[in-house]
């Protein structure tokens, strides 16, 4: 048993590479695998799920960290979604970054992983629960990334929409470790869409991920949320094509957003009944689902690959609201007053003695 | 990452009777090792924390993660510990609340002890470790950088504009203290040099704090780079660094 | 393991920890902060706590009921039945109690429960050495359930079996004014506890929400109504029906909630989250079957979850402890404990409103149907309040209000955030913009045109005592800023915040304006007592006065509002307020909340002020004047009329001469109606005392997604009288949190399955809570009731004390406000609460 610190017994194991990894989770099969320990966690604390020896991932240097390669990135899966959300990956891969920043809050992006948020959910043999929204394996399969697994029999590679069953559960082999996702490359424009059951952290109802790929001429998209799968519309992505003006990344027929869009929902064949880790958890109507689809389709586009000669018009507005912000800022400071409008509830320091009430300065 | 059964543990149950596995391992908790003896495996970092070894400013609210009140810093990281396996926590750096309590209140305590010390005050130490995370990375929060930090904490008693406050002010603090800690470094000439990295360091920070990737901006579309661009082959994320939680969409702060 | 179990008997309120974690010694707070030189507390703060617990909040150095541990403890847990009703025939807990470490297991009959009354109550309790051993315990606990038919639907259960030997109808009211009102009044005591008949049943039954907005053309004839004829309306007006669903308030605390029980011999000393520690001593006492001098409750430090810890939490550390004799420590997580609630909503109301062409209101009538669950007796209250406030604050010719509460096998209602003040306001707000709607008028023109003015009556036929301040509301309300439209680049600020569904041209923002009323004393109140005991004395740094309150501080400020009212009265700077040692020394009745600050208020002042009458008499002597007409102003002892004073260190240090005590009991009893009595108040036979707020509230909507954003609520109050004016501004800054997450946050019943409970709530997080704008408060009670210069200046007779409640009526104002709002900016007229992004489909 390999680890840095005293660990007395074998209830425990730190392995410090995936060959130590596979030996530590024969030596035990019904050994729990534990990276962040967001999920496993929550069901322990719960009394749903007794843990009788812990195999802890967070140590193996192989599965943590971003590669950059020429042709492709290669994401440990032990990465946290804190480290996704960091410049390097958020300049290359934003739309990763962007549903990273979408799950929880930091003190649980900080231990939650990849791997954890790709494999949440049933797995055939285990303990049903789970039907997990897996926000990031949206991004992933619109930027069809593969996924690589090790076990003791060797290497396997699959594109990641292969690693599920038909009913949501993950289709690891016992004793197989999911390692690593490439996705190749791709310059242009990405996006991440997440329609929640509240503002902040929630609940995804639709995830969308969309990635337009310039010189390769495509785009690819898929939406995810209403079940534990993520689901390509590739028909409307080929439709697409025809009709963007490549050379200058922008779409000359504005009817092409809509029409795009409706392919797009009428595209989205829902597995949800299929079974227990398939089944949606969130009482909200189909139709909904696809509306916001569409709706979140059709703005993606918008911004991935805007209208022809809209560019220009959105430059020339950005520096007229520029312009009228300077010289409100202006007219203000003749005025006398503060540059920005006030917000309630601030107090402008110590408050006076007697215990005034901080009021925000009215108009 | 998977769930194993939870079945009976086998042979290779540790010390505990029948079905309850133990460990002994150390933590390393505000820089002083702590020994952990016949812990159950499954003991969460906060039971650990609070029940075994006594350090109570780490608070229990919910066990899920959600409420916040369990917030400690891992490696600089804000960490809810309620989501980590105790003994999964081995040979990192832990820090508790209770390491800015002593001698005197750190600018972040005192500044939440003065803006929100008018609740219940359980969010409190949470989203004091949380705050020393945030302004670790960013001297100036905006509101919304601050709400956003905000979102994983769970406080019944006092709005979000409490927490604003309090965020400012001990900005003021740490920047204040920062600057006269400057000025002494400048006094001597290995200092000056150290204070034009940080200087560097800190621009590039700001730097760092206005990306323009695409898709940031709802009604600005960033204009179209060059097809097929990329950042530098090679290399590798940095562990560690932590800016980008905190990034705005537009030019405004 | 930190402080050892049993605090001393002399528990001070504000309990600071020793450095070293040892003996929990009493520490005098106030006095460590002020020293010999009696400073006031920190300007900065304008609260009135101080610094020293402020800053041991702040640094987890506050001593709450989880930080206690005890040598030898054990750790409690609870399960939780999955069947809404059913009969437990029998159960094993061999098996849980021979596994090592388990100390002892009930369940089933072994802790009394025969019958499973509604889904979630709770049938096993364990305890054990380790709290994942009693969780592994509990599971191991063999229950044979025999299932049967629940009734989880309130509206069959007019037509059901009964449930219960007192039947389906746990309640009813029925109040109507108008020129029959006599008859009505007649015929509906016979309607009282019998079922309605098979029309009104039916027409709850066709209650859908969200039926088409503004005028019904077809028919004028309201639906439900108990077969009595409309009066035949003036032509080319307008009638606004509407059906209102509330889904129910959570029934897991919204956060921690930790009982530390410790026998000692026979007694057991329980710590735990309580605000009314008289009433849940003797609620605990009779589920333990055990005498009241055997149970001593401990008020734990709050933490922000709940007002109180639930009842069964309590009962099960209290039967372990008793059961092993060891401290037993329950913890109430929310993880996996509280099985998937139901959908059913638990209020629906049916309001009709008719309108002239010209905007004045003719006729309003209400029905509604409250689910009460399996305890429905607590509902009673919400009803008597809803239908007393069912018209809202505006003057209606004739209102017809009727109500039921209805015993079904759901889990009993936990206590209704704002109460039935909040359930009114709602649905009343948007009847009015319905009817605005309708009209072709704006929502402001609607309400301001029906205003209710002092004298109005309300549906219980009563009339307002004053109602002056509700124009200044409004205008103050409509006067503040409005946040800047449209919001910034930052994509946090656009509806769906970090979804980055944010699209700026699409837009909309809608405004809501809503006036909320809380009835202060309603007239069926049973008489509420509340007493307390001041004590002057000196010690070696100056005259210093020790208060004795039942009162139970929350971390709102009830202990700074006292020791203000003592400091008033006294002219004492330093005030220590202290819980009494005895259990049972200062009897209180069950304070409703609302006014529970009120009647402690007065008690301490009466005592305060009877100490005064004691330590004055000497001057008085002096002055030839009584004692009583002596007040404390400034740093003088002054007469009524201000012609004698005396400087008030030179009186104390004469009267508190050789460590002289003067000791006195306060009391103050409220009763709803009956003959006045000295000592007690009673408000006029036919006077209603009102509070009102106004609020507005600005809520960003994405036209096609449905989502919402509240961004900023204005909140206008009549206080009454701010005696901590700090602590105002934080009351309502938590009743418009806690409206915003009744109005906005729907929880996913089946995502319990993954998630906790917490998770499953999805309360609102700090990106989805609105700005809160206070506007200084109107002050419209200065003084006291006897004071003749307030009938001077034209304040009707306030309240003693001035007192109006603050945090329920900002929650009811901003539940009515958002929801307002919300409906504006979907241009939709929702009328399920929460609202829903995906009802109703979207609207352009």
């Amino acid at each position: 048993m390999d680890s840095g610190t005293a660990v007395a017994d074998r209830a425990v194991a730190f392995p410090g590479s995936v060959r130590e990894a596979l030996d530590a989770m024969t030596a035990c099969p019904q050994a729990t695998l534990v990276a962040g320990g967001t999920e496993v966690m929550t069901l322990v604390n719960s009394g749903a799920l007794r843990p009788s020896c812990l195999v802890v991932l967070d140590r193996i240097e192989e599965l943590r960290g971003v590669w950059f390669g020429d042709q492709e990135i290669v994401l440990g899966s032990a990465t946290t979604c804190a480290d996704l959300m960091q410049s390097d990956v958020r300049g290359v891969l934003p739309a990763l970054a962007q549903a990273a920043r979408s799950i929880a809050s930091p003190g649980v992006r900080s231990r939650a992983t990849l791997g954890g948020n790709l494999l949440s959910g049933k797995r055939p043999g285990g303990p049903a629960a789970a039907a997990p929204t897996r926000d990031l394996l949206t991004v992933l399969v619109a930027l069809n990334a593969v996924a690589v697994c090790r076990s003791e029999q060797g290497w396997r590679q699959l594109p990641v929409a292969e690693l599920y069953a038909r009913d949501g559960g993950v289709n690891l082999r016992p004793g197989e470790l999911l390692t690593a996702l490439r996705v190749p490359t791709c310059g242009g424009r990405q996006g991440f869409m997440k329609v929640g059951t509240r503002a902040g952290a929630a609940r995804s109802l639709v995830t969308f991920a969309l990635a337009a790929d310039l010189s390769a001429r495509t785009v690819t998209c898929a939406i995810g949320g209403f079940s534990p799968l993520a689901v390509r519309v590739d028909h409307a992505g080929q439709w697409l094509a025809e009709h963007v003006d490549w050379e200058n990344g922008a779409i000359p027929d504005p009817t092409t957003y809509p029409r795009f869009a409706r392919l797009i929902a009428e595209g989205l064949v829902v597995p949800g009944s299929a079974g227990p880790a398939g089944r949606t958890t969130v009482a909200v109507p189909q139709s909904y689902r696809e509306q916001a689809a569409e709706v979140c389709a059709r703005r993606a586009l918008v911004r991935a690959l805007p209208p022809a000669g809209w560019l220009e018009q959105v430059a020339q507005y950005q520096q007229r609201a520029e312009f009228v912000r300077n010289r409100a800022r202006v007219e203000r400071a003749e005025r006398g007053l503060p540059p920005e409008p006030p917000v309630p509830g601030q107090m402008p320091g110590a408050q006076p003695p007697g215990g005034g009430l901080s009021r925000g300065a009215g108009a | 990452m998977s769930e194993a059964d939870a079945g009976e543990a086998g042979a290779h149950a540790g010390a505990g009777s029948g079905g309850w596995p133990t460990v002994d391992f150390e933590l390393t908790v505000n820089g002083a090792p702590q020994r952990v003896t016949g812990a159950w495996v499954g003991e969460n970092l906060l039971f650990v924390l609070r029940e075994r070894l006594g350090f109570t400013a780490v608070k229990d609210g919910c066990g899920e993660g959600e409420c916040g009140a369990c917030t400690v810093l891992m490696e600089g990281r804000p960490t809810t510990a309620c989501l980590v396996p105790a003994v999964a926590a081995t040979g990192l750096a832990i820090e508790t609340p209770e390491v800015h309590a002593v001698p005197q209140p750190d600018p972040v305590a005192a500044a939440l002890a003065v803006h929100a010390g008018a609740g219940c005050g359980f969010c409190l130490p949470g989203i004091g470790m949380e705050m020393r995370a945030l302004l670790a990375h960013n001297g100036k929060p905006s509101a919304a950088a601050i709400r956003e930090t905000l979102s994983g904490h769970r406080c019944r008693c006092l709005p979000p504009e409490r927490f604003i406050a309090a965020t400012r002010d001990a900005a003021k603090t740490l920047a204040h203290k920062q600057a006269q800690a400057r000025a002494q470094a400048d006094a001597s000439a290995q200092d000056a040099q150290d204070a034009q990295a940080e200087r560097e360091l800190q621009a590039e920070r700001e730097l760092q704090a206005e990306p323009q990737p695409p898709h940031e901006s709802p009604i600005y579309p960033r204009v179209p780079a060059q097809a097929g661009e990329r950042t530098q082959p090679g290399g590798r994320a940095r562990a560690g660094e932590n800016d980008s939680e905190h990034e705005q969409a537009g030019a405004r702060s | 393991m930190s402080t050892p179990t049993s605090l001393p008997g002399f528990l001070i309120s504000e309990q600071l920890p020793d450095a070293e974690r040892g003996a929990a010694q009493p520490v005098e707070s106030e006095l460590a902060e002020y020293g010999p030189n009696l400073t006031e507390p920190s300007p900065a703060t304008g609260d009135g706590i101080g610094r020293v617990v402020p800053a041991a909040k702040a640094t987890g150095r506050y001593p709450y009921a989880a930080d206690l541990g005890a040598p030898g403890m054990l750790w409690a847990a609870m399960i939780r039945s999955p069947h809404a009703r059913a009969v437990i025939e029998g159960c094993d807990t061999s098996a849980a109690e021979a596994m090592p470490g388990v100390h002892a297991v009930l369940a089933g009959p072994g802790l009394g429960v025969d019958q499973v009354d509604y889904l979630g109550q709770c049938v096993a309790i364990a305890a054990a050495e380790h709290p994942a051993i009693a969780r592994a315990a509990l599971s191991a606990v063999v229950i044979d359930y025999r299932p049967q038919e629940p009734l989880t639907d309130p509206r069959q259960a007019f037509n059901a079996e009964p449930i219960h030997e007192d039947g389906n109808i746990a309640a009813h009211r029925f109040f109507t004014t108008g020129r029959d009102a006599v008859d009505r009044v007649a015929a509906a005591a016979e309607l009282r506890k019998n079922a309605p008949s098979a029309r009104r049943a039916e027409a709850f039954q066709g209650l859908k929400p969200g039926r088409g907005p503004g005028a019904q053309p077809d028919s004028r004839e309201p639906e439900g109504g108990d077969g009595a004829q409309a009066e035949p309306e003036p032509s080319r007006s307008v009638s606004v029906i509407h059906g209102y669903e509330f889904a129910r308030p959570a029934n897991w605390p919204a956060g921690p909630g930790t009982v530390f029980a410790v026998p000692h011999g026979d007694a057991i000393e329980i710590h735990t989250l309580t605000v009314d520690p008289g009433r849940d001593r003797r609620a605990l006492a009779a589920a333990l079957g055990r005498p009241e001098g055997e149970i001593r409750l401990v008020p734990a430090p709050f933490t922000g979850g709940a007002i109180a810890d639930d009842a069964d939490l309590r009962v099960a550390a209290a039967l372990l402890a008793a059961r092993t004799g060891r401290p037993v420590k329950a913890v109430d997580g929310s993880v996996g404990h509280w099985p998937a609630g139901t959908a059913e909503p638990a209020a629906r109301v049916h309001a009709i409103h008719v309108a002239d062409a010209d905007g004045t209101l003719r006729e309003v009538r209400v029905e509604l149907v409250i689910d009460g669950g399996a305890e429905p007796a607590a509902a009673e209250a919400l009803l008597d309040e809803y239908c007393r406030l069912a018209a809202g604050p505006y003057r209606v010719p004739k209102v017809e209000v009727q109500g039921w509460v209805v015993r079904t096998h759901n889990p009993p209602l936990a206590p209704w955030p704002g109460g039935g003040a909040a359930l009114a306001a709602v649905v009343a707000e948007a009847q009015m913009d319905a009817v605005a709607a309708a009209l072709g008028v704006s929502g402001l023109e609607a309400r301001v045109k029906n205003l209710m003015r002092t004298g109005d009556r309300l549906p219980d036929g009563r009339k307002v005592a004053a109602a002056d301040a509700l124009p200044e509301l409004v205008a103050a309300v409509l006067d503040a800023s409005v946040p800047p439209f449209p919001p910034g680049p930052d994509v946090r600020e656009f509806p769906g915040t970090i979804g980055r569904t944010g699209e700026m041209t699409r837009l909309r923002r809608g405004v809501g304006v809503a006036l909320a009323m809380v009835d202060l004393v309603p007239p069926g109140l049973p008489e509420e007592l509340a007493t307390a005991q001041v004590a002057l004395t000196s010690d070696v740094h100056g005259p210093i006065a020790h208060v004795s309150t039942a009162m139970v501080d929350t971390g709102a400020g009830q202990h700074a509002m006292l020791r203000r009212i003592v400091r008033e009265v006294l002219g004492v700077q330093r005030v220590l307020v202290r819980r009494p040692t005895a259990p049972g020394a200062l009897p209180a009745t069950p304070l409703a909340s609302g006014r529970a600050a009120w009647l402690h208020g007065m008690a301490v002042q009466r005592a305060a002020q009877a100490v005064r009458a004691q330590a004055l008499e000497a001057v008085g002597a002096q002055l030839a004047i009584s004692p009583e007409l002596l007040e404390v102003r400034g740093d003088r002892v002054v007469s009524y009329d201000g012609m004698l004073s005396r400087p008030l260190d030179e009186v104390y240090r004469a009267a508190l001469r050789g460590a002289a005590v003067y000791l006195a009991d306060g009391e103050f009893r409220v009763r709803g109606s009956g003959p006045a009595q000295p000592g007690v108040f009673v408000p006029e036979p036919g006077q209603a005392h009102v509070a009102f707020a106004a609020h507005r509230a600005v809520v960003d909507a994405d036209t096609e997604l449905g989502l919402l954003r509240p961004v900023r609520v204005t909140a206008a109050h009549d206080v009454g009288r701010a005696l901590v004016p700090g602590r105002i501004e934080a009351a309502i800054a938590a009743g418009v949190m806690s409206a915003a997450s009744a109005v906005f946050a729907d929880e996913a019943p089946g995502a319990r399955a993954y998630a906790g409970a917490l998770a499953c709530a999805q309360l609102p997080t700090a990106l989805d809570l609105p700005e809160v704008d206070v506007l200084p408060p109107v002050q419209s009670s200065i003084g006291d009731l006897e004071t003749t210069a307030l009938r001077r200046r034209g304040f009707s007779a306030p309240l003693p004390l001035g007192y109006q409640p603050v945090g329920r009526i900002a929650h009811a104002a901003a539940a009515a406000a958002l929801a307002c709002a919300a409906r504006d900016a979907l241009s939709a007229h929702r009328t399920a609460i929460p609202i829903r992004p995906w009802e109703t489909g979207p609207v352009l």
